[in-house]
């Protein structure tokens, strides 16, 4: 109005005075809230000044200065590779190395995630003795006195009790341990390991995939490698080279499975008969099984994709099935000359078992017992007794990065460092070795676990120098200095248990035919046969894994593929189950095995086997911080020692209650629209939209950039590395489960499941939505406060400081992409949090909307730094594309005919997203391809 | 009339606020910081004709021109005033690793994202937003970082620009202005510096 002139006119008629000033829009805004603010305040005093606290000795690079570091992270014992990105001498992202074979530059959602995991405040952060604060110095002393009595009995009695271990200079340590001590003992406690190390499969040479009961995609410490091989060969199928079969048959779907050309929803006990019938139909075996017509007809076409593919194709059997099937899976695989994998995995032939402590503790054989980096108070399976028997030890240690319920029986809690401020080295899964560097000093008085090995040794040397021991190296050798650039480190031919590796293990492949002990975990499942009664399936659950990282809220809110759900575990059924026991979503059910039981909400979800319960673990802790105690329940209390994975016979019995749970979906069917579209075969095209009128302006366009994304919904496995990269990328606050049951989480990019087909037969599909950035942009016109804008480069822009929270721009989003701070969720976020925030983008702040922006943060830094060194702009990649394991995400300039963006948006598979609003959006979707083979 | 009453008395109080918007109490202009050392750009820069870049290392890489760290203090009082009573705070931060502790005097929001080394390189000189600093023995802030002070370059770069390996110099009171503005006209061509693009919100809010 103001900028009219008859009532500018008007208005200086009647207020001559106000001639003098010049009234602008933007000005009349700024003088009424700044009228609001003098209003509000009697003092109108200026706001506090900051005090500004330069560096003592500035940090490598200058203050404000990004600096990378090769490092990795562990999980279950198997490194993931990363580039650490530092400002002010703290780490701000974590980021794929794209220099290393097992990341390529990608990562998983709990390598992001592990950022926060540095930053977390419940860490350990000083030795506790009997709960009470201790010191090291205090340790140190009892070590010396321990050290002494082993060395008199010759480490008899003495039980050190770690993970799955991968780390060379750890096994050196224990090796040279065990050689000063040869009785004591050694035991591993792998929660997650299967009966046999998984293979690492070559997937990107694998033109037929045939999974029993087998997970490779799914999260773990291979998903990256694996995600990132097969979405190579399925890209090598798109582009006409040879075929990408893909056949599963599984229990409880998975992320393998919903990716899979052709899946079979299998009971666990049709496995092994599947098995016998692959093998029938392979010409090995003769048929003594029987199938119904679904089985019969999955076999078949399998073994004559199988055979067809003789050389390139494969049979996986999942982890967790016995020894002998592997022998047979390995057999079958000889027959068709599978490609022999590399199958390293941090599987430990010569540790015991826990299985073997808890008789050496309860007999009182155990007089001293380590427990490093690992939990078994919790991750113990029920039956194994450890609990109790570990009270019965003299002297208890445990060692970890959290006080947790093993730290709470023990004598001695010892505080570990977080890998990302340690000296240590890995084993990424490609079996290489890779050094791990600090990427900042320790936050509290903690030790690494090789400074915790030595000091039991009376070694009080620095991690650095015990990993350099096994390296043979030292600070000025080029050796070591290159591994500290490029992340891996060669093995040296002088180095000595560090450099080696142990004989490459079976994993259902014909280099080992003999089945290979367990590792850790006794030998399985023939002991419960499915009889009357339900089966249940126990899995580790896709965000807090095992439970290590229950205390991570990034992970905790990070929807879970299948359910969506968020800060919970649920006892999940299919929906013909729950029709029959009438269950429905949320009500609390008691899950019943023998003398144990769990109570749970239900949650139903299709693609579970007819009578098959799943259950995940990782929650119900007692001693999980302030973010995990009191989520979820304890899946692990129906977790036995001889059937970890699998129990047969159990009852499922409603009870009367609700549960509230906090899903991010709330419907999984795409109610007739084509939000996800599929196509039959590659080179197969979506149909073309129609030209749509529009009253929008034609878009301005400068300097030849226009900004846009594509998202191949073809590769995409739903992984949510995407999603927790955002979050850790654009400071995201974690809301927790009260709001987001509200539906007011905050994540920028979201992970949409749907599933299409009979409901006993589901098809599901993954399609990540981001901010479509559309060139008709409906919030734009919705804004009263020309808060949302558009940039020139095609950039649907947020300014928060304009935004005054009408939120009638969510109101008009079709996508329903933007979020509301209902709430100031950062502000009372401790002070270690804040430090992991990314300070390139700002933090919004309570009644502010926001958004996806394309990573305009990462744009920006590209264009100063072009505009400063005159050049033209280079690439960007926003930090969802460059975590993506498979590629499915590319952003780039689509204006560029060049760019692969430009080209990804020429296929024609390429859709729009609701193309009746005709918003024009510049993220845009690749159709996924049913078939794996062209017809 | 009583909705013209009603106008006039918001369109009263709006400039009310305006002139308190651009007011010094608010924008600072010429307020005086103390600090706890009373450093003196004017003694430092113009007695001892230390570059700006001695100490604020990061405006020609970073989007930091960063404040000195004590060490860069101790570079030279090490050597010299060694026992000045006004250093003491810098040798206590020396000796305990513990930061000293200034009052900020140039000072942005933090929803704004402002990167020094564009700026310095192509050729914005230090002088044209903080201000003659050879003049002042304590800092104060010598122009308004306000929306507006910002978008009067944005919008026309032209007349801020200067020869890059020039930035650091304060007094430009000899050069010739016709001169001066024929240079950032060309600077501004060469460079591509266009307002459309320097005005997107993007530019400085992310």
């Amino acid at each position: 109005m103001i900028d009219q002139p008859d009532f500018r006119a008007k208005v200086l008629e009647r207020f001559p005075a106000l001639a003098r000033f010049d009234l602008r829009r933007r000005d009349v805004l700024k003088c009424l809230a700044a009228t609001m603010a003098i209003a509000g305040l009697d003092g109108c005093e200026r706001r506090a000044d900051e005090t500004a606290m330069p560096f003592v000795v500035n940090p490598d690079g200058g203050p404000g200065v990004e600096r990378h570091y090769a490092s990795a992270v562990e999980l279950d014992g198997v490194g993931q590779p990363l580039i650490g990105v530092c400002r002010d001498g703290r780490p701000v992202k974590l980021e794929g190395n794209p220099g290393h074979p097992a990341s390529g530059g990608a990562t998983d959602a709990f390598t992001q995630a592990a950022l926060l995991g540095l930053y977390d405040p419940d860490r350990s952060q000083t030795p506790l003795r009997g709960g009470q604060a201790a010191t090291w110095g205090e340790f140190e002393g009892v070590a010396f006195e321990l050290a002494r009595a082993l060395d008199g009995s010759a480490g008899a009695g003495f039980h050190l009790l770690t993970g799955p271990v991968g780390s060379p200079t750890l096994l050196r340590q224990i090796a040279e341990l065990r050689a000063r001590w040869p009785a004591m003992r050694w035991h591993v406690h792998a929660p997650l390991a299967g009966s046999v190390p998984p293979p690492i499969l070559p997937l990107d040479k694998l033109e037929c995939v045939v999974a029993l009961d087998a997970d490779p995609l799914g999260p773990g410490p291979l998903q990256t490698i694996h995600a990132r091989g097969w979405s190579a060969r399925r890209r090598g199928y798109q582009a006409g080279q040879g075929d990408a079969l893909l056949f599963v048959a599984e229990p409880i779907p998975t992320l393998t499975g919903a990716v899979a050309g052709e899946r079979l929803t299998a009971r666990h006990g049709r496995i092994g008969p599947l098995l016998a019938g692959l093998e029938t139909e392979l010409g090995s075996r003769p048929s003594g099984e029987t199938f119904d017509t679904h089985e019969l007809g999955w076999l078949q076409s399998a073994a004559a994709a199988l055979l067809a593919h003789k050389g390139s194709a494969v049979v996986a059997l999942g982890a967790h099935h016995p020894p002998a099937w592997h022998t047979r899976v390995a057999a079958i695989n000889a027959r068709l000359g599978a490609p022999a994998p590399p199958a390293y995995s941090a599987a430990n032939p010569d540790a015991e078992g826990i299985d073997n402590l808890a008789p050496a503790m309860r007999s009182g054989e155990a007089r001293s017992v380590l427990v490093l980096d690992s939990n078994p108070a919790y991750t113990a399976p029920f039956d194994s007794g450890f609990a109790a028997s570990f009270r019965k030890v003299p002297l208890r240690i445990h060692a970890g990065l959290h006080a947790d319920e093993t730290a709470e029986l023990s004598h001695w809690h010892l505080p570990l460092a977080h890998l990302l401020e340690s000296w240590s080295d890995v084993r990424p899964a490609d079996g290489s070795a890779a050094i791990v560097q600090p990427l900042v000093r320790p936050f509290y008085d903690v030790r690494t676990r090789h400074e915790v090995l030595a000091l039991l040794a009376g070694d009080n040397s620095g991690a650095r120098a015990i990993v350099q021991k096994s390296w043979n190296a030292s600070d000025v050798d080029p050796r070591w200095q290159s591994a500290l650039l490029s992340g891996s480190i060669k093995p040296s031919p002088l180095a000595g248990e560090g450099g080696e590796r142990g004989p490459p293990r079976s994993g259902g492949f014909a280099a080992d035919p003999s089945p290979s002990a367990p590792a850790g975990l006794p030998p399985l499942p023939q002991g419960e046969r499915a009889g009357a009664g339900l089966d249940v399936i126990i899995r580790p659950d896709p965000s807090v894994h095992d439970g290590q990282f229950s205390h991570n809220p990034w992970l905790q809110e990070l929807p879970k593929p299948f359910t969506k759900l968020t800060w919970d575990n649920t006892i999940q059924v299919a929906p013909e189950l729950a029709a029959r026991l009438k269950l429905h979503n949320e009500q609390l059910a008691e899950l019943t095995v023998g003398q144990q039981k769990v109570v749970g909400p239900i949650w139903i979800v299709p693609g579970i086997a007819p009578e098959t319960v799943l259950i995940h673990l990782g929650y119900g802790r007692s001693a999980g911080g302030r973010v995990g105690n009191g989520v979820g329940f304890d899946a692990y209390a129906l977790r036995s020692a001889l059937s970890p994975w699998h129990r047969a016979g159990a009852t499922l019995r409603g009870l009367g209650g609700d549960y509230e749970l906090a899903s991010t979906q709330t419907h999984t069917t795409m109610a007739g629209h084509d939000f996800v579209r599929f196509v039959q075969q590659a080179g197969e095209a979506v149909p073309a939209e129609p030209p749509r009128a529009t009253m929008y302006p034609p878009q301005r366009k400068t300097h030849g950039l226009a900004w846009g994304m594509a998202i191949d919904l073809d590769v995409c496995i739903g992984c949510n590395a995407c999603v927790s990269a955002c979050v850790a990328e654009n400071n995201i606050p974690t809301v927790g489960k009260e709001e987001v049951r509200k539906g007011r989480e905050m994540h920028w990019l979201r992970i949409d499941g749907y599933e299409t087909g009979e409901p006993e037969k589901p098809q599901h599909a993954f399609q990540p939505v981001p901010c479509m950035h559309c060139e008709n942009a409906p919030c734009e016109m919705g804004c009263p406060v020309n808060a949302t804008v558009h940039s020139p480069d095609g950039l649907n822009l947020q300014v928060y400081n304009r935004c005054i929270g009408t939120r009638t721009c969510s109101a008009f989003c079709p996508y329903k992409v933007r979020r509301f701070n209902w709430a100031d969720y950062n502000g009372d976020d401790p002070p270690e949090w804040r430090a992991a925030h990314n300070p390139e983008v700002t933090v919004r702040e309570r009644g502010v909307m926001e958004k996806c922006t394309y990573c305009i943060q990462r744009i920006e830094r590209e264009k100063i730094e072009a505009d400063a060194a005159g050049r033209p702009m280079g690439e960007v990649k926003t930090a969802c594309q460059q975590a993506c394991p498979t590629n499915a995400i590319v952003f780039g300039n689509i204006a560029d005919p060049g760019s692969e963006v430009a080209r990804r948006k020429a296929d024609a598979r390429d859709y729009p997203l609701i193309p009746e609003a005709n918003t024009r959006p510049r993220t845009t979707y690749g159709a996924r391809i049913r078939r794996g083979r062209k017809a | 009339m009583i909705l013209v009453g009603f106008v006039g008395l918001i369109v009263a109080a709006s400039a009310a606020g305006a002139g308190y918007v651009r007011n010094p109490l608010r924008t600072q202009v010429g307020f005086v910081q103390h600090q706890t050392v009373p450093f003196s750009h004017k003694h430092h820069v113009r007695d001892d004709g230390i570059d700006c870049r001695y100490c604020h290392t990061g405006v020609e890489t970073g989007a930091d021109a960063g404040l000195p760290p004590t060490h860069t203090c101790m570079t030279c009082h090490s050597q010299i005033w060694t026992d000045a009573p006004v250093l003491a705070p810098v040798r206590e931060s020396y000796a305990t690793g513990k930061p000293l502790k200034w009052n900020r005097v140039a000072q942005l929001p933090d929803y704004v994202f402002f990167d020094h080394h564009v700026h310095v390189d192509n050729g914005v000189a230090c002088v044209e937003c903080h201000g003659r600093v050879d003049k002042m023995p304590l800092t104060w802030r010598a122009k308004p970082f306000t929306m507006q002070f910002c978008l009067d370059c944005h919008q026309s770069p032209a007349k801020a620009l200067r020869p890059p390996d020039m930035v650091t110099r304060m007094d430009w009171s000899g050069f010739d202005k016709a001169a001066l503005k024929t240079y950032g006209a060309q600077a501004a061509a060469h460079k591509g510096l266009d307002p459309k693009r320097l005005t997107n919100c993007e530019t400085c809010h992310r």
